[in-house]
């Protein structure tokens, strides 16, 4: 390590410690006590309520399904933005307006996104939905186009050098390149997507969340435990799929 | 066949998911009306109060910064400790891999409100939510390219009797240091994201804001809002762009 590196690094702790202390929370001396009450004991987390998994299992299975539905409308808008956002593609000032719309959306959380959803069609799945569609689709665009501007010119070449049309260019040789990178983004997003799918009923718009939410407001640790649980379970079915999925695609 | 097979198997999920979710383009198209609505009230965006937020605004990029550095100086002995290239013991690689996974599927929002229940409705609480959500994600980066270095010079390091910590310091730190930066740099644009919004659940920072103005109807006020943070991401994600490709030149 060379001088320059260590004043980084004391800088760095320098302000940590600073930060630490600015933001050590005052006048909350029952942290111990507060673990061990939220935690273990007979209301704790640890010790979840089964007899409410019913209930956490249908809202497990609405979470998935907003999450599947929103990655793949996502999904399809990604192409058609992807593609119009690919610098080799289409025309400049086209490529650069459609990168910036899709910044600009990917800044709006998932979470605001779906306060704004259920303003307009109320909460539920529906609004969860299309937020997730629409955050998506800011990042799924910009992975895309990336995976289209990273396209090898050759076999395109190829095909038009023995005379093939630009659709027949398309889907002898650029499209057997992007869908398999484009579905592997896709099943990613499908990850984080379920993820945000099972905290999006915080604020209404369908899911676990919902009943998290409940659970939370009432300090019933039990519940809270048994709904971490039932995401904790889903969750790694979902990213052993998906990690399995992608490994065979690429 | 088995593509057929794999297309048809996703159809049934979607369809069925569609059918359960009632999702349908006539409820959206009548909700466009109230999301117009919505969107017309924020427009023009009313920066009057951006002054008087702008330290919650710095909290949350303190909040960030944080979570980073903390998060990221703990996992760097756990990806140790994860890589099998490293640590040779299945038994003990695979404990940590399952127990980091299990980490990896609570969402953020969730860990930050359960933080809140433990250390009060601060600061402080988002900072610890994002710290974990950090680790975790820093821990499998690492572990994943730890896994495919260069074995030779570990190996080297071994035959002449070599401990862990020296295999860690000789033979493996020099390699990876750069892109362990890299993916701190990573996790700390995904930070500033993430600590604008566990405000939503009163875990600090500039998301307290969101919840007031929008349980008060002020909806330019969201904006101006959304709009510095749209600045402050896109100057983050520039220069840690930048950063990085600096870093992977090296």
């Amino acid at each position: 390590m060379n001088k320059k590196n260590w004043v980084l690094w004391i800088i760095g702790l320098i302000s940590f410690f600073y930060i630490t202390i600015e933001i050590w929370p005052q006048g909350n001396k029952k942290g111990a006590e507060m673990f061990s009450k939220v935690f273990s004991g007979e209301n704790g987390l640890l010790n979840p309520e089964w007899g409410i998994m019913p209930s956490i299992s249908s809202g497990l299975i609405e979470s998935f399904q907003i999450a599947i539905i929103g990655t793949t409308f996502a999904g399809i808008f990604a192409l058609i933005f992807g593609f119009l956002g690919s610098e080799n593609i289409s025309p400049k000032p086209v490529s650069i307006f459609c990168k910036l719309l899709m910044n600009a959306i990917r800044t709006i959380p998932e979470i605001l996104m779906a306060i704004i959803f259920i303003v307009g069609v109320g909460p539920g799945a529906f609004a969860g939905i299309l937020a997730l569609g629409f955050h998506s689709i800011g990042t799924l665009s910009k992975l895309t186009a990336e995976i289209i501007e990273s396209l090898d010119p050759k076999p395109m070449e190829a095909v038009l050098a023995v005379g093939g049309s630009r659709l027949s260019t398309f889907r002898y040789s650029a499209w057997p390149q992007i869908l398999p990178e484009f579905l592997s983004i896709l099943i990613y997003r499908l990850e984080i997507n379920i993820r945000a799918a099972s905290v999006l009923g915080m604020v209404g718009a369908g899911g676990i969340g919902k009943t998290l939410f409940f659970a939370l407001m009432s300090r019933n640790w039990n519940n809270v435990g048994a709904i971490i649980l039932g995401i904790i379970v889903v969750v790694t079915i979902v990213d052993f799929f998906s990690s399995r999925i992608r490994a065979k695609l690429i | 066949m088995k593509k057929y097979l794999s297309i048809t198997i996703f159809f049934l999920i979607f369809s069925w998911a569609l059918i359960e979710t009632e999702v349908s383009l006539a409820r959206f198209i009548k909700g466009l009306a109230d999301i117009k609505f919505f969107l017309v009230e924020m427009w023009p965006p009313d920066f009057s109060e951006v002054s008087a937020v702008f330290p919650d605004f710095l909290i949350s990029l303190k909040m960030a910064f944080f979570a980073t550095l903390l998060g990221s100086i703990v996992a760097y002995p756990f990806a140790m400790l994860s890589a099998k290239t490293i640590t040779k013991n299945i038994f003990l690689t695979t404990l940590f891999r399952l127990v980091l996974n299990v980490i990896r599927t609570i969402p953020d929002l969730l860990l930050a409100a359960l933080c809140v229940a433990l250390f009060g409705a601060n600061p402080f609480a988002g900072a610890i939510a994002l710290t974990f959500f950090s680790f975790g994600i820093i821990t499998k980066l690492l572990y994943e390219s730890l896994d495919s270095i260069n074995e030779e010079p570990l190996r080297a390091i071994s035959s002449v009797g070599g401990s862990w910590m020296s295999r860690i310091k000789y033979g493996a730190s020099p390699i990876i240091l750069p892109q362990f930066l890299s993916y701190c740099l990573y996790v700390f644009e995904i930070n500033i994201r993430a600590a604008a919004i566990v405000g939503l659940v009163g875990a600090g920072g500039i998301g307290v804001w969101f919840n007031v103005n929008f349980d008060l109807g002020q909806y330019s006020k969201i904006s101006s809002l959304l709009l510095v943070m749209f600045a402050i991401v896109t100057i983050v994600d520039y220069l840690s762009e930048k950063i990085r490709k600096k870093l992977m030149k090296t």
